[in-house]
């Protein structure tokens, strides 16, 4: 195989930009940077009105935590997608529910959405 | 035989072997099941052949609860009473509803759903409509609601979806149905225009002497007979053993005060849920389900137990949204247009409106209404209003339904949160309870259902309760109950189904003693 001027710089092209966008459009998500990532990608259910006035059964500052801890333990966003949605399939399953701005919210969903309003 | 009391002289004494008061649904059941017996029964029904407004004046009376109760709707003074006029809207009880609950005071019926099972089965025929199709495996291939919501069909589902039947109107209008029957029968008497007006105690106190009747006209005669059967409905038996006082200064069968208490209906309450349905969207046929079949979601049995919650049904209604030509003709365009414009997409209105033209509907949006069982209390009671009389002198009702209670307010929410989340698990919506619910003002809303249970309230024992399992009432020997008054809860179903099977079965019960 003959190694063609135009396909040597392509190639190299392509060897020296990929670690680059990589960086880019794949966040690794550090304990400074995660829960800003984090509300940034994860999609609110519904929307909320009025969130000063509401509260999680939670504490705000445990499950705030607890969310970092579980960032860190899978920073790739399908590991935490996948760990989210199962823990908020929990909560429906064990009846852990909370009306807020009217909407039935599992308590993971609430905490979030309290959490979004008071980092953003 | 039919006869009417206008044809027998005044104060003349008539004699049988049953004498059965009332003949809507409850007496009517009792009474065929005594066709063709040896056994001479006297058929009492305070109206005529045909409805009449003088003797639906009978029906009168007064609320002085904080809920309103209409006490002439639902009830009709003629030969079939309410079978007349009921829409035949058939379930049977559930088991869950013959079982004590921890959390409801004066649960729990003395007898098993078991023992009505073959009389389910006896009612369905006369109602013709088919006992089997009642079970739940078909629920959702046979009705709308499983139809429109197929997500919920999941294995580990938290709803379950509750059968209704509707008899036709040849079928539910009992007067017009049994006519000839009983116009043709040789052992049993209707007796028209036969108002009962008092029951008089024997001078042991152990049995009923007599009862009175009385027409329009000022006629009065004596009934002499073995066994009575009231059969006038949940408003009219409790007003006739209250008014029977000259022997018990407090009523028949009234030593613990349950006769007019416990009162239940099955409160509704509209637009309680707004759901938001985000699985993809589908075109329902008017013809892909049974039109004789309708449903109600509810929680499961355990779920209800778990949360300490009662019976309830689940209404599920499409909201007509801006691809339905109706809303630029309601008005609504004004009222909710929030709501309209806020949720429209271009793609489900184009889809909607494609379906429309197919004869089919789809929707994304619909409202969500919450009927519910009542739990059975003293503090929902009817009583005797010495200030009113009817024409025969006997004191009208005096209605107290109160408020909802916490329990039942209760139900509301936490059936909504068990849709809400089965929604959120089948991933097919999200669930929003209105602003009516959440500021509690759904709960000052009048009752339309007009279901009247519980003022006779069967029990193990008389201090629980007026009858036995049996129907009988406690501490007289020949005195029975027949209808929906005798019913301990009250379910969320219709009541007419069971008070036809118990009725049919108290008439076996009433066959077996006459031997």
């Amino acid at each position: 195989m003959r190694l063609t001027r135009r396909k040597f710089i392509i190639g190299s092209l392509v060897v020296i930009a990929s670690p680059i966008i990589y960086k880019v459009t794949v966040p690794v998500i550090s304990k400074q940077t995660g829960l800003e990532l984090f509300f940034s990608n994860y999609k609110s259910p519904v929307t909320l009105n009025n969130l000063s006035k509401l509260s999680c059964s939670i504490d705000i500052e445990l499950f705030k935590a607890n969310l970092e801890q579980l960032l860190i333990k899978n920073p790739q966003e399908h590991q935490w997608k996948h760990e989210i949605i199962n823990i908020i399939h929990k909560d429906y399953q064990n009846a852990k529910v909370e009306i807020a701005d009217g909407w039935i919210l599992s308590e993971t969903e609430l905490c979030i959405e309290l959490l979004r309003a008071k980092n953003v | 035989m039919f006869k009417d009391l206008q044809q027998f002289n005044s104060n003349q004494v008539l004699t049988a072997d049953v004498c059965i008061v009332g003949s809507g649904p409850a007496g009517m059941s009792v009474a065929k099941k005594l066709l063709g017996t040896k056994n001479k029964v006297l058929f009492l029904e305070s109206g005529g052949e045909e409805p009449s407004v003088e003797y639906n004046k009978l029906n009168k009376g007064k609320n002085s609860g904080s809920r309103f109760l209409s006490l002439d709707a639902s009830r009709m003074r003629c030969f079939g009473g309410a079978s007349r006029i009921w829409a035949g809207v058939c379930s049977p009880f559930d088991e869950e509803d013959f079982n004590s609950k921890s959390f409801v005071a004066l649960s729990g019926w003395p007898i098993a759903r078991k023992v009505l099972h073959d009389y389910y089965h006896e009612a369905a025929e006369m109602l013709g409509i088919s006992y089997e199709a009642f079970d739940n495996s078909d629920s959702f291939t046979n009705s709308l609601n499983g139809l429109s919501f197929p997500e919920f069909n999941r294995k580990d589902s938290l709803l379950t979806n509750t059968i209704y039947q509707h008899s036709d109107s040849t079928n539910r209008n009992f007067g017009k149905k049994y006519k000839k029957l009983f116009s043709d029968s040789k052992n049993i008497d209707v007796l028209f225009h036969a108002t009962v007006t008092k029951l008089n105690v024997a001078k042991n106190g152990k049995k009923i002497q007599s009862v009175q009747v009385e027409d329009l006209s000022g006629k009065k005669c004596t009934i002499n007979a073995t066994i009575y059967v009231l059969a006038s409905g949940a408003l009219e038996n409790p007003r006739l053993l209250l008014n029977s006082f000259d022997y018990f200064s407090y009523g028949i069968g009234n030593e613990n005060g349950f006769v007019g208490s416990c009162f239940m209906s099955h409160p509704g309450f509209s637009a309680v849920g707004e759901v938001f349905k985000t699985s993809k969207g589908f075109c329902i046929s008017n013809n892909s389900y049974s039109s004789n079949l309708t449903s109600q979601f509810s929680n499961s049995s355990s779920t209800n137990q778990s949360l300490q919650i009662l019976r309830h049904g689940l209404d599920m209604k499409y909201f007509r949204d801006l691809a339905n030509p109706s809303t630029y003709f309601s008005g609504r365009l004004l009222t909710e247009y929030e709501k309209l414009f806020k949720n429209f997409s271009l793609r489900e209105a184009i889809q909607k409106t494609s379906c429309r033209f197919k004869g089919e509907y789809s929707s994304n949006l619909w409202n969500v209404g919450v009927s519910i069982e009542q739990e059975p209390s003293k503090r929902n009671y009817l009583k005797l209003n010495n200030s009113s009389k009817d024409i025969f002198g006997v004191p009208t009702i005096d209605m107290f339904w109160s408020e909802i209670s916490n329990l039942e307010k209760k139900t509301v929410v936490e059936s909504l949160k068990g849709m809400g989340r089965e929604f959120a698990l089948s991933d097919s919506g999200r669930v929003r309870l209105t602003e009516a619910l959440l500021s509690e003002e759904i709960f000052q809303s009048e009752d339309s259902v007009n279901h009247h249970i519980g003022t006779t309230r069967m029990a193990k024992t008389s201090d629980k309760g007026v009858v036995d399992k049996n129907c009988k009432v406690f501490n007289l020997s020949n005195l029975y109950i027949a209808g929906s008054s005798v019913f301990p809860t009250s379910s969320i179903v219709n009541p007419t189904f069971t008070i036809i099977a118990l009725a049919l079965r108290l008439g076996d019960h009433l066959k077996s003693e006459l031997v």
